[in-house]
């Protein structure tokens, strides 16, 4: 731990980061899910992980939570307030679940036991990590069901999940992650299976209460648009690594990496019409696939021969800007 | 909008003991199995001390005696067996030893076997090898074996024979609820509780035992009518219980000898084992719907609320 602190620049001491990930590698047997990532996130902070599907950005989530199972191994370091968490126990991570870090989950509809009333599933909390009596949880549940938006809560608590709309559900999830006020929020996908109609609510819901708390966010998403809602800061991830790295807009308007670059241009909302998008030709690499150049290389419109030779480095193309090409600066240059 | 429409209705009531109740009323083979039941029991309860005398008494002139006659008295009504004695009476008092060797042990092997599968699915590793290499064993010795073995180093005994037979049907509940666990363990309210830091146990009893339990139910249902010939099995081959006490089971396999010229001496308790593990059967699969709430809302009891609060 020691070394940790001394290997972080002065500057950046005033705050330690809530969390901060560094070398984080996950693999499921020869598959590899994450191959080394660094992230850090500031108390407060919001931080969006954008990738296509298989890039590693929800393998990275459950790792920072321990919930990855065996046969997945972890490797690396997940500190979180100081604290290793990899290696370390299911019991003694219970402590840091919860009012640590809490997690709102993809797949609301099933996120909750469909045999317990919601009211019964959200009290449980209250008197099972904190003993509270039934009266005292009973009440606060009601306040986190009005909180995160439900009308009526009282007459609503005796629900069953299967009563409520994919939306509502979600919302009740999101009260039941922020029920011990956690520091450092994980939302993989919330919004994913919801309907668009839906969608915007639950965004300004998560942006709302991480705001009003100062929690920070990690908020894991395939989309650009809905990262551009919540976070301030984004995390490119391709082939369970970090790609690009910097505020959202400011790389939403200047991508440094030509993957970047190609999911905006594959964005329908980014163009006039249909015919103006540019899907990334190609498919995401094989996870088993042992790389000796650019992940990338292979789709990538600018691909020479150095990239699939030599792998680029992590390179800084402006303050807090940093891109894992070999071409970052002209990229972010425009040229 | 399904959160104004539902703003409009009056505050429901929890799904509790009087709307269950109201849901029984409703489901006419559901009420008709559980009184079938009921009635079973009380007779077992009350009926076997009265006539436990008279179900083992011999009349050799009544060898043989045809049923459906209330000639020789309503004890005789459903015929006499090999020896002259009544079947009406004995059916009475098998249905005591009946329904306590079959009842213990179903109750003993699903509670051991469903806690241990649970266990062994849900932690898996090395606990889980070990369980179901044991449960495989188990399995591959033909349980009549085993039992029949066990039995002949012990004294034979009701508790003895309960314990032997419970050991034999461990199996079933093992890997019915380990199986379940399995699934359910990788669904995302159980993550979303080990998220929330809740321990293995609270996890166990609060998110799996809900959802595995109803399948238990409903083999442990089945099963009843097997550990009745199980024992039956058992006693023929003598082992079990042996007179003066009987139960469904011995006395069918006593009439079996006897099918072509008396039939009434394996039918009558035949027929008592089947009826009682069918009522048990349609009882079981109805509380396992009446306990899904998403069933029981389909059932009718809060019929109006599901509709208005599907998305």
């Amino acid at each position: 731990m020691t070394t940790e602190i001394l290997k972080r620049p002065a500057g950046e001491t005033s705050a330690r980061p809530l969390l901060s990930i560094a070398g984080l590698r996950v693999r499921y047997g020869r598959t590899h899910a994450v191959r080394g990532i660094d992230l850090d996130i500031m108390p407060g902070e919001s931080v969006a992980i954008l990738g296509e599907s298989g890039s590693g950005k929800s393998v990275t989530g459950k790792a920072v939570m321990g919930l990855i199972n065996p046969p997945g191994k972890v490797a690396g370091s997940v500190e979180f307030d100081g604290m290793q968490l990899v290696g370390r126990s299911e019991a003694s991570l219970r402590a840091v679940r919860g009012p640590g870090i809490a997690m709102v989950f993809q797949d609301s509809l099933d996120a909750l036991n469909p045999v317990f009333s919601i009211g019964s599933q959200i009290i449980e909390i209250f008197t099972v990590r904190l003993s509270w009596s039934g009266q005292q949880a009973r009440e606060e549940a009601i306040r986190l069901m009005l909180q995160v938006g439900i009308v009526n809560p009282e007459s609503r608590l005796d629900d069953y999940p299967h009563q409520f709309s994919g939306g509502m559900r979600q919302r009740i999830c999101i009260a039941m992650a922020i029920a011990l006020k956690p520091r450092l929020l994980i939302a993989d996908e919330p919004t994913t299976a919801l309907d668009v109609t839906v969608q915007a609510g639950i965004l300004k819901l998560i942006s709302q209460l991480q705001r009003d708390s100062g929690m920070a966010l990690l908020f894991v998403t395939h989309d650009l648009a809905v990262a551009r809602q919540v976070a301030r800061k984004l995390v490119v991830m391709y082939a369970g690594r970090v790609v690009e790295r910097g505020p959202i807009d400011d790389v939403f308007h200047r991508p440094a990496h030509p993957y970047t670059r190609a999911l905006l241009g594959s964005n329908p909302g980014s163009v006039k019409h249909w015919s103006e998008l540019k899907p990334i030709a190609g498919n995401p690499p094989d996870k088993s696939a042992v790389f000796t150049g650019c992940a990338f290389a292979p789709r990538c419109p600018r691909a020479v021969r150095m990239c699939s030779e030599r792998e680029p480095d992590f390179v800084t193309v402006a303050d807090g800007r940093q891109s894992r090409c070999h071409f970052a600066q002209e990229m972010f240059d425009g040229r | 909008m399904a959160a104004r429409t539902l703003s409009l209705t009056p505050p429901r009531r929890r799904l509790a003991a009087d709307s269950r109740l109201a849901l029984l009323l409703r489901s006419p083979v559901a009420l008709l199995s559980a009184l079938v039941l009921i009635f079973l029991l009380l007779v077992a309860i009350i009926g076997a001390p009265l006539l436990q005398d008279l179900a083992n008494t011999q009349n050799l002139r009544l060898r043989f005696f045809r049923p459906f006659s209330l000639e020789r008295g309503w004890a005789y009504v459903l015929g006499a067996d090999a020896l002259g004695r009544p079947m009406l009476a004995q059916l009475i008092v098998g249905a005591r030893t009946s329904f306590l060797v079959a009842g213990a042990t179903v109750a003993l092997a699903a509670t051991i076997g469903t806690t241990l599968g649970m266990v062994s699915g849900y932690i898996g590793g090395v606990v889980d090898a070990a369980l179901m290499r044991i449960s495989d064993i188990i399995v591959t010795v033909p349980s009549l074996l085993l039992a029949l073995s066990v039995l002949f180093v012990l004294e034979p005994s009701i508790l003895n024979l309960i314990l032997v037979l419970a050991v034999a049907r461990l199996p079933i509940y093992l890997r019915v609820s380990r199986a379940q666990t399995l699934e359910i363990r990788e669904r995302v309210f159980v993550e979303a509780s080990r998220a929330l830091g809740k321990g293995t146990s609270s996890i166990l009893w609060r998110d799996i035992r809900p959802l595995v339990v109803p399948t238990v139910m409903t083999v442990a249902m089945l099963e009843i009518a097997s550990v009745m010939l199980a024992a039956a099995g058992l006693s023929f081959l003598g082992v079990g219980l042996q007179r003066p006490d009987v139960d469904w089971g011995t006395i069918v396999s006593e009439g079996r000898e006897y099918l072509t010229r008396a039939w009434w001496a394996t039918v009558f308790p035949g027929l008592a084992i089947l009826v009682t593990a069918l009522a048990a059967n349609l009882l079981s699969n109805w509380m396992r719907a009446s306990g899904d709430p998403l069933q029981a809302a389909a059932m009718g009891v809060t019929a109006s609320r599901e509709e208005a609060a599907r998305p």
